[in-house]
């Protein structure tokens, strides 16, 4: 058995533990959507999910940029779009599901989103996020038709947990593409690792004795030239 | 050895799992090897949660969505280890050739060495790829050498090439070294090819001619092609095929026998190989089973070494499916988001750069690793009195 590959395993850990927290994702669902459906006023976009751990606190949403865009990084300086443009901005809530209690807000410029992107909003960690549904709802309420974000919409329930809701009606086993994210703690990190470990404690408990089988045998081999001088 | 794994690890399962259901699989690739994994894995089907490992069970290969579903489940550092428990019989194997083939003052420190090896370990445990298969069989046919069985050696060397294709690079130094007379090299290469042309020729004849030209397709045949130079036209250089020439031009202009010269132009080729063509960071343990049998020449050990300091960054232009993905195992969420070395380079400077600085520096320590053996098998030729004639050595 590869000792030495098992001794890195916890170097690389504590590196990683000492680099911080990491922002871990929650399984959401990853496939664009065939449909572009349209926020703008009052119509809004929105999804339930569910989170398994602590401190969720961000949610990734694939959006596509307003057509005045056309694959330009930058709006035209004479173009009305940009003006228009300048002060918007895409509002993701959050709530808690099935109750729809507000718990956070978050707002990104419409102005710079010059390119089809997984945009992130950041909120604050919601400790007790652990085994709770949400439903987050994508707006726009200072946009016209015109300039309208869109938002991937694909049939066909990809994401089990949830499903998408076009101005706040269920979309018939649609999802869009969306991940949400949990502020991640070495402990979370360290719990996580304990209980996929403990997940199969049969074959953890025989591992453990070969390695340290393998071991004792090589200190043993190591050791015999020793004891013949 | 159970905390790590690489999609690719997956799909060669995956296809043993669609042999086993007698189900057809995309691609083409070595039939062997898939049977082998087949094997492998209808052993230890009982031992596993088979069903749950597969996804979609119309499917006829596998995605990105089924590696994640796979090490998100509950006994993946079970199935981990069993998937990669063949590679550990094979690598004991291969540990045991190195031995019958290092003299018995070198067997502790050629051992030592493949033991302690990050690259050997990465290959087999942390990626879990299946080159120690092709490696025992290189040792095996360079053991078969020592023992004067030139023709089974080329036989086991023809396996070889028929499970992963590039040790064809290695048939004609062996064809050109073990034999003087032409007749003869025919001959032994003819058993180095045979193999791979017997497969080729069964697909064809089978109606696979399409998998046939998928095979001659792959990118993977493009890779000593891709270190070359622009002339004119259709007129490029391509600089392996032109170094590979010239070895193999030096062999049959200059008479080169016997065991010693067979490793040190095998060595010779496989470095020439990655020192000039873009590989993927597991066949690195192709150089293993030649470097293991020099550990005891000056100033090898230190070259390895940083080569295999080079050969670390070089893996940097994967990204996370050579960081963080790899321990995904012990906890999906969390190393599916560790940012990758290259990503945090790129914050301060572009990481491409830094690896084509490290992949440029990697192939120089592999063309010193070459200078180092070549100039000790100059030491080796001188002789100690003039009136003495040059004794070779008989071991490297």
């Amino acid at each position: 058995m590869k000792k030495r590959a098992v001794k890195l395993l916890p170097v690389f850990l504590m590196a990683v533990l000492l680099s911080g927290c990491v922002e871990a994702p929650v399984v959401g669902q990853g496939v664009a959507g065939k449909k572009k459906q349209p926020v703008f006023g009052r119509h809004t976009v929105g999804q339930n999910f569910e989170v398994y751990d602590r401190n969720l606190t961000r949610v990734d949403v694939f959006l596509y940029p307003p057509r005045a865009f056309r694959g330009r990084p930058v709006l035209p300086k004479e173009s009305g779009a940009r003006t228009r443009l300048a002060d918007k901005k895409v509002v993701m809530r959050l709530y808690s599901w099935p109750d729809r209690r507000e718990v956070a807000v978050a707002e990104r410029p419409v102005s710079k989103m010059n390119r089809a992107a997984m945009r992130t909003f950041y909120f604050d960690p919601i400790p007790e996020s652990k085994k709770r549904s949400y439903y987050f709802e994508i707006s726009a309420p200072g946009l016209t038709e015109d300039l309208a974000i869109r938002v991937g919409l694909r049939y066909g329930d990809l994401y089990r947990r949830g499903t998408a809701y076009i101005d706040s009606r269920p979309a018939a086993g649609g999802d869009i593409q969306f991940m949400p994210y949990i502020r991640m703690t070495p402990r979370m990190l360290l719990n996580s690792i304990g209980s996929r470990l403990l997940a199969d404690p049969a074959f953890i408990a025989v591992w453990l004795l070969l390695v340290l089988a393998t071991a004792a045998a090589t200190a043993l081999a190591w050791r015999k030239p020793v004891v013949q001088r | 050895m159970p905390f790590t794994t690489h999609s690719d690890l997956l799909s060669i399962y995956y296809r043993a799992h669609l042999l086993l259901e007698r189900r057809p699989f995309k691609g083409f690739g070595p039939n062997l090897f898939s049977l082998l994994h087949a094997g492998f894995l209808w052993l230890f089907k009982p031992l596993i949660p088979y069903a749950s490992i597969w996804g979609n069970p119309r499917a006829n290969t596998y995605e990105l969505g089924d590696w994640m579903v796979f090490v998100n489940t509950s006994y993946i550092f079970r199935e981990l280890f069993l998937f990669k428990l063949p590679y550990l019989v094979f690598e004991a194997l291969a540990v045991w050739m190195l031995i019958k083939l290092s003299e018995p003052d070198r067997t502790v420190k050629a051992v030592a060495f493949w033991m302690l090896n990050p690259v050997v370990i990465f290959s087999t445990y942390i990626f879990g790829r299946f080159d120690i298969v092709v490696v025992f069989l290189l040792l095996s046919a360079l053991y078969l050498v020592k023992l004067n069985r030139d023709n089974e050696a080329m036989i086991v060397l023809g396996l070889a090439v028929l499970l992963r294709v590039y040790p064809i690079i290695l048939v004609l130094p062996f064809a050109l070294i073990l034999k003087t007379d032409s007749r003869a090299r025919w001959r032994l290469a003819g058993f180095g090819l045979l193999p791979l042309l017997a497969s080729i020729l069964a697909g064809l004849s089978s109606g696979e001619a399409r998998a046939v030209k998928g095979l001659a397709g792959m990118q993977h045949l493009e890779y000593p092609l891709t270190m070359k130079f622009y002339l004119f036209n259709q007129d490029n250089l391509y600089v392996f095929v032109f170094l590979y020439s010239l070895v193999i031009l030096y062999l049959l202009l200059n008479t080169r026998h016997g065991f010693s010269d067979l490793v040190r132009y095998c060595f010779y080729v496989v470095v020439l190989f990655f020192a000039t063509s873009f590989f993927h960071p597991h066949y690195f343990i192709w150089l293993a089973p030649f470097a293991a049998l020099y550990t005891e020449l000056p100033q090898f050990l230190p070259v390895h070494r940083l080569q295999i300091a080079a050969w670390v960054t070089y893996t940097f232009q994967w990204g996370r499916s050579l960081a963080g993905y790899l321990l995904a195992p012990l906890s999906p969420a969390f190393f599916w988001s560790v940012m990758s070395p290259s990503e945090w380079i790129d914050r301060f400077y572009p990481s491409i750069q830094v690896v084509g600085i490290a992949r440029s520096f990697f192939s120089a320590a592999c063309l010193a690793m070459a200078y180092v053996v070549w100039r000790e098998s100059k030491v080796a030729m001188v002789p100690a009195d003039v009136n003495e004639p040059a004794k070779e050595r008989v071991a490297p």
